[in-house]
């Protein structure tokens, strides 16, 4: 009988092929889909994410620790969607409008899929509107905002004011985040919270889909 | 004592009359620039620049040899398939040197300091592989990667050759290392990829009889030593905001290399009300005036920046540099 953690260690290695002979194999064996999600990759990111905020790991070793997490959760998917297992919640997340710089919101978008988030990806160079209405639309809790550019951070205030203007502030928190954005700019804009680095947001985000 | 004069005795930790002055202003702000002085070059002109600094030399790989392999291997370039191929475009073409020297030249008639940029061994091949991949490369094809840099430094070397034909005084790697808080690899795939290639580039570059200077964004305290083992004369822009204090940079390194930099982009030029701004830059100089420092912007001014508060901000920068 496999034993979960090895799935873990394995990703944490960034063993894609591995991870997903493993995750085969536990399924033929009769693990529960939410278990091998949960003691395997989940926890195996988990790790991942916590080395990368204490600086032990790096952007490589994240990249491919998410990478070898999405080929076993491609063979998870359709189980997880028959056993009716949910996600832990649901966000949206680009880079903002004018900025094509797109890899710290792809690290966040991994670490979020590592804490059991459902991570709709807008891409890059997405508008106030459109952040709102992939929100109204797919029904996500939190709104996710990246920047790497000063000339293009205060578009993450368009988004504050466009949910707003759309009637749905009071229902979908908005997170933001990148190089040259801080906690001050943050509450200035009106934005609900700002993190330092993308396993932060993961667990911050995790706390606005539960509250 | 010229602008050269000046920023070679700074580079070699001589005296100087004054404070050396550039910035990175043209790339976002040419236009706004233009309508108000003329040209860029009577902006520099009237600020007394002592550095310029200049491209225009021929990118390292063809583009259409890199499309080809993307689409024979669905969208990516492996390092297995890059290294099977000969993607470079020549760098011995003549006519790819003419408007560096030309560039040179209208710099030098001024006494200016040229420094050439040329892209490093991680930014070169982000052209190739894109920076994600590229960073998952690094892990997941270690050998190739190494073999691929050290194929890189000949045309590197060649690359500086032409910019001390052309007249550079100082040949600029430009290789993004840092983070906002770290590294973006770890200093061990640093110190076993990057650190023997550029080793050898910078070797090369003084034995021609001129400086070499690195631009790295971000947090790179971690690889500084290794900075020094190398032998850059400069860094540039020591992001104080990323964690590269000036106190760092006094304590261990000042007696190793200059630095360039000092007024923020990220935080300061074209964001801070003109008061905050005059304190910050006031700051720097009260930091690092008289150390060996070129004053200069982290990066390039961006466009959210006025024209008038670059003024204010090169008033005085200016007049603290004279002070």
């Amino acid at each position: 009988m496999i034993n979960l953690s090895e799935i873990s260690e394995n990703l944490q290695r960034g063993k894609t092929k591995v991870v997903k002979e493993l995750v085969q194999q536990a399924i033929d064996e009769g693990c529960k889909p939410e278990d091998i999600l949960e003691q395997g990759l989940l926890h195996g990111m988990g790790i991942i994410g916590e080395k990368f905020k204490n600086n032990e790991v790096y952007v490589p070793e994240v990249l491919v620790a998410a990478r070898a997490m999405n080929a076993g959760a491609q063979l998870l998917k359709p189980l997880l969607a028959a056993s009716g297992v949910a996600a832990t919640g649901k966000v949206c997340i680009g880079t903002v409008q004018g900025d094509l710089h797109d890899i710290g919101k792809n690290l966040v978008k991994m670490m979020m899929e590592g804490k059991g988030l459902e991570v709709v990806d807008l891409g890059t160079d997405v508008s106030a509107d459109t952040f709102v209405q992939a929100a109204i639309e797919q029904n996500c809790q939190v709104i996710c905002c990246s920047a790497l550019l000063t000339t293009t951070m205060n578009v993450m205030g368009d988004v504050v004011k466009a949910a707003e203007a759309a009637g749905v502030r009071d229902k979908v928190k908005i997170m933001v985040g990148g190089a040259p954005v801080n906690e001050d700019f943050c509450k200035s804009i009106g934005a609900d919270c700002y993190t330092t680095d993308a396993a932060s947001a993961a667990d911050a985000a995790v706390a606005l889909c539960k509250a | 004592m010229n602008s050269t004069e000046r920023v070679r005795n700074l580079l070699l930790g001589k005296p100087v009359d004054r404070q050396p002055l550039y910035g990175w202003v043209s790339a976002n702000l040419k236009g706004q620039i233009t309508e108000r002085w003329g040209s860029v070059a009577a902006f520099e002109d009237k600020y007394e620049f002592d550095m310029a600094h200049i491209f225009d030399g021929p990118l390292a790989f063809s583009k259409s040899m890199l499309a080809r392999i993307r689409e024979e291997n669905d969208g990516e370039v492996p390092p297995d398939v890059l290294l099977e191929n000969d993607c470079y475009h020549s760098v011995d073409n003549p006519a790819a040197w003419d408007r560096m020297k030309r560039s040179i030249e209208h710099h030098k008639q001024r006494g200016r300091f040229c420094y050439v940029q040329t892209p490093g061994f991680f930014e070169c091949f982000n052209d190739a592989f894109g920076i994600e991949n590229h960073l998952m490369y690094l892990l997941m094809y270690p050998d190739e990667i190494a073999a691929l840099y050290a194929r890189h430094v000949d045309w590197v070397k060649r690359y500086a050759e032409h910019c001390v034909a052309a007249g550079a005084d100082m040949v600029h790697i430009s290789d993004d290392w840092g983070a906002q808080k770290d590294l973006m690899f770890s200093p061990e795939i640093w110190k076993e990829m990057i650190y023997p290639n550029m080793k050898k580039v910078v070797d090369h570059i003084h034995s021609l009889g001129v400086f070499a200077s690195l631009h790295s964004d971000g947090c790179i305290a971690k690889i500084a030593d290794g900075i020094v083992d190398i032998g850059f004369d400069m860094v540039h822009p020591w992001q104080e905001n990323a964690g590269m204090s000036h106190e760092l940079y006094l304590e261990k390194y000042a007696d190793k290399f200059a630095i360039l930099g000092g007024i923020c982009v990220q935080s300061a030029i074209g964001i801070l009300e003109r008061k905050d701004l005059e304190k910050e830059i006031r700051r720097v100089f009260a930091n690092l005036k008289g150390k060996r420092w070129v004053c200069c912007t982290s990066h390039f001014v961006q466009n959210h920046c006025t024209v008038e508060d670059l003024e204010f901000a090169y008033d005085l920068a200016y007049r603290l540099a004279r002070e």
